[in-house]
Order: C-alpha cells, then sequence, then structure tokens
C-alpha cells in the first residue's frame, strides 16, 4: 500500500488504484491532494468505474425474467451412470433373447399374428407400450420428476403414442412399486411432471388456470405441436387436490409418477412447495 | 409458501428453500439476478449475451442448491459459477467467429450473409446508444478490448463493489495479483483513452 516511485515520490500506480478502491491509505490521501498528476490519474480511474456501471445497468424486469427462467427450466432426473462396456454387453444380452424367443415362436409354428390378424392390431398397441418401459428404472423413496416410480416423461413428447397408451390401458404403464415401498407414504418431489391427455386443450387449459388457487402464478407455453406446457407452484396438498379435479373433468393422466388422482393415502403431505409442471396433449 | 415481510439472510432463504420453500428462491433471484448480469456483461460486453448467462446461472442455482453444502458464501458461489459461464460463453462466441472481420470485397455465401446479419444485431440499440454517452461508450468498448485477465478482475470490483479479498477468492488468484490486475487493467484504459 506505502509503495512509493523513489524518483518523484508518487505512489505507484497498484498503490494509487487501491487506494481510489479504499482510501484506507492516509499518506497517500494527503499526496493525492497535493500532487495534480495523481489526482488526474485517480480521477481517470473514478470516471471508468461510473462509466462501467452506468453501462451494466441490468434492465428493470430482468429478476422477474430470470424466474420464469428457473420455473420454465426442466427439472434435473435421477441419473444412472452406467459404463460404456455396460451397454454393449446390454445390447448383446437383449439380441440373444431376441433370437431365443424368435427361435421358439417359429419352431412352435410361426407368429400368432401372422395365424390371427386381430392378434397383429393388439400386438402394436403393445410394442408402444414396451417402448415406454423398456427403459433402465430406478427406485427411489420420492415422488415427482424421475422419481418414486420410473419416469417415462424424459424424451419429448410424442402424443400419438400417449394418447395410444392411455386409451389402452393406462394402468399398464405404470409398473408395480417394489414390495418394500408398497404401502408407505411419500413425500413428493420439489418437481413433478405430469402429462395429461385432455379433448381440448386451450378449454382444458383455461379449466385448468381457473382451477387454481388465486396466489398462484402459473407460466404458459404453448408449443408448436399445439400441446400446452404449464408450470406453476403449489403445496403439496393442493397439487393433490387439482390433481383430482383434473381427473374428475374427464382427463387422462398418462404420467406415472405421483400425486395420482384419489390417491391421497401415498402422499405424505407436508405442505412444501412443488414446481408442477403439466402438460396438456390433445386426445 | 414464502412469506415477503422480513428481511431474511442468504443462508436462512437457503434453509427454507431445502426445507421444501420453493418460492422463496425468488427472494435470491431478486437479489442477485443483477449482479450475475453485471458480472457476464462486464466479461461479453452484450446484453442479450450477459442476460442469457443471468438466466443459466440461477436455473443451476436453482437446481443444485439443495446440494450447496454452504462452505462458502452464497455470493461467492454465485459469482463464481456466473464467471465461469460468462467465460465459457466468451469463448464460445469467440470459436464462432462472432467478431471476426468480413472483407467488402468476398462474396458472400449464405452463411457469412448470416454472420453479418448476427454482427447488426449485435451491435448496441439506439435507445442504448442514446442511452450512454460517447465516453461511457469508448470506455465498454476499451474494456472489451482488454486481457481477460484484466477485464474480469476490473469488471467485479467495478460493478458490484466486490472487495479485493472477495475478487481474489472468486478467480482463485492471490490477492496482490488481483490488486495488480485492476491496476493494470485501469492504467491501460488510461492509455487507450488518453485520460
Amino acid at each position: 500500500m506505502n509503495a512509493r516511485t523513489p524518483r518523484n515520490g508518487c505512489p505507484d500506480r497498484v498503490a494509487l488504484s487501491v487506494w481510489a478502491d479504499t482510501g484506507a491509505d492516509p499518506a497517500i490521501a494527503r499526496h493525492v491532494a497535493a500532487c495534480p498528476d495523481c489526482r488526474m490519474v485517480v480521477d481517470g480511474y473514478r470516471s471508468f468505474d461510473a462509466a462501467v456501471r452506468r453501462a451494466a445497468r441490468p434492465p428493470a424486469d430482468l429478476a422477474d425474467r430470470v424466474w420464469a427462467a428457473c420455473l420454465s427450466a426442466p427439472a434435473d432426473s435421477p441419473t444412472i451412470i452406467i459404463p460404456v462396456w455396460m451397454h454393449a454387453v446390454r445390447i448383446a444380452a437383449a439380441a440373444l433373447i431376441v433370437g431365443a424367443v424368435t427361435a421358439v415362436v417359429f419352431v412352435l409354428g410361426g407368429s400368432p399374428a401372422a395365424r390371427n390378424p386381430a392378434l397383429a392390431q393388439a400386438e402394436t398397441e403393445g410394442a408402444a407400450l414396451a417402448v415406454g418401459l423398456a427403459r433402465p428404472t430406478i427406485y427411489i423413496p420420492f415422488a415427482g420428476t424421475g422419481g418414486g416410480y420410473p419416469s417415462l416423461a424424459t424424451e419429448p413428447i410424442d402424443s400419438s403414442r400417449l394418447t395410444r397408451v392411455a386409451t389402452t390401458d393406462p394402468e399398464a404403464a405404470v409398473p408395480p412399486l417394489p414390495v418394500s415401498l408398497r404401502g408407505s407414504p411419500v413425500v413428493l418431489d420439489n418437481f413433478v411432471h405430469h402429462v395429461w391427455v385432455v379433448g381440448d386443450v386451450r378449454a382444458s387449459e383455461h379449466e385448468l388456470l381457473g382451477a387454481l388457487p388465486e396466489s398462484a402464478t402459473p407460466l404458459c407455453t404453448n408449443r408448436t405441436d399445439r400441446s400446452v406446457c404449464l408450470k406453476v407452484i403449489l403445496a403439496d396438498r393442493q397439487l393433490q387436490q387439482l390433481v383430482n379435479r383434473m381427473q374428475d373433468a374427464g382427463w387422462a393422466l398418462v404420467s406415472p409418477g405421483l400425486p395420482q388422482p384419489g390417491e391421497e393415502s401415498r402422499l405424505l403431505a407436508t405442505g412444501k412447495d412443488v414446481v408442477y409442471t403439466v402438460d396438456l396433449v390433445a386426445r | 409458501m414464502s412469506d415477503t415481510g422480513t428481511k431474511l439472510s442468504d443462508a436462512e432463504i437457503i434453509a427454507r428453500f431445502k426445507d421444501g420453500d420453493v418460492a422463496i428462491f425468488q427472494k435470491l433471484v431478486d437479489r442477485y439476478a443483477g449482479r450475475a448480469y453485471q458480472i457476464a456483461y462486464g466479461v461479453l460486453g452484450s446484453r442479450e449475451d450477459a442476460e442469457e448467462v443471468a438466466q443459466d446461472v440461477f436455473v443451476r442455482i436453482f437446481r443444485s442448491l439443495g446440494r450447496f453444502r454452504g462452505d462458502s458464501e452464497f455470493t461467492t458461489w454465485m459469482y463464481r459459477i456466473a464467471m465461469n459461464l460468462a467465460r465459457n460463453k466468451y469463448r464460445w462466441n469467440k470459436s464462432r467467429g462472432a467478431r471476426r472481420e468480413i472483407s467488402l470485397q468476398e462474396t458472400l455465401s449464405d452463411d457469412e450473409t448470416r454472420a453479418l446479419i448476427q454482427l447488426a444485431e449485435e451491435r448496441p440499440s439506439p435507445d442504448l446508444a442514446n442511452e450512454l454517452n460517447e465516453f461511457e461508450t469508448n470506455v465498454m468498448k476499451e474494456i472489451d478490448n482488454l486481457p481477460p485477465l484484466y477485464r474480469e478482475a476490473l469488471v467485479m470490483r467495478n460493478i458490484d463493489e466486490m472487495s479485493y479479498e472477495q475478487i481474489a477468492h472468486a478467480l482463485g488468484c492471490k490477492l496482490g495479483t488481483i490488486k495488480s490486475r485492476i491496476a493494470r487493467a485501469r492504467e491501460e484504459l488510461r492509455k487507450r483513452l488518453g485520460v
């Protein structure tokens, strides 16, 4: 702080710069007051500071937009880290199983669908479900996005597939809980993502907005595929009530995560806030 | 839901967030989004990029606050994230040639035409240009031309009144290094602007 340039007695520029910020050294203060050169330097520093502060003022509504971005961001889902070699083993195992099953079917007289055309349609429907269920699953003692049940909502929404799942057998999309977790109420995760299949997306959006508590401030996004995404923060109890009401309106919930309509007993309500993401997809 | 009357400390807000009061995160956003923006603006010199980085900073914090252990101050953690994201954005902008010059003699391909349109869009809007006087505009232009290490330190000092100790901690440098960088940055500006 007291470093001086020996020749003219002025502080060096590092000391002067620090003093311009802190004003902490009385000796430099006395020098600057008496030295026009150093005063000019310090004035220059301060003019830069003022210019930068003015130029870098944030927009007035920045915080609102940042908060909206937080609510709009997809939630983290549990990650299962699988070594590369495991992928190869899994693919090889799957290929072996498919080969073995195919061989057995042909040995026993060909494909059932080939024998009975009515079965072909059912097999196609079943395959659509299988696509959703064949992913690796993880069970953790929370519900919500990716939690409680295996999440099926980690890929872009394919409304045709969702509709097919919903109109065939909605329960079939929900794999059973492990025995150890059955019957135990769970606390919702901070993020819950539900996909609802509805008749009229626009009308349903209005109905949903009308059903929200007055204090809620939802964010809506209209997608190009005419589906609607709505995000809102609700207390867990409010969310359970909302889900019940949506079910009463005749909508089909195709996401397996809690809260599920009419299943309050499975929810350990604590009054915590939950970021609820709703995708409304046309039937 | 969150109350709004009392002034909570950062640590209290974080504790309540961890207890499930998600909406209280908005208080942190209200408090610090501007700072994240300013740090990013100092590094990037673009309002649009700065806002993008500020949003990214808080989205990341929103997702990971539950795992924040509180080993350091929340602000120090936030500054680090903001600075790192702004640096990444700066490198990304550089690598994609956002600032490259295109010869007037060249025939422009579609990509180059798009690049030119983008360059035009990145210039300050007329409103902003009117808002800043010529000196301020020149200062920002010359700050943009400073070596990144000098610019970062100067920006953190200037726009957020961070102490030298906080800047040193956030940038992982020694205190003397920060003092020196800030002084050199100011001297460079003096030379370039003829002040």
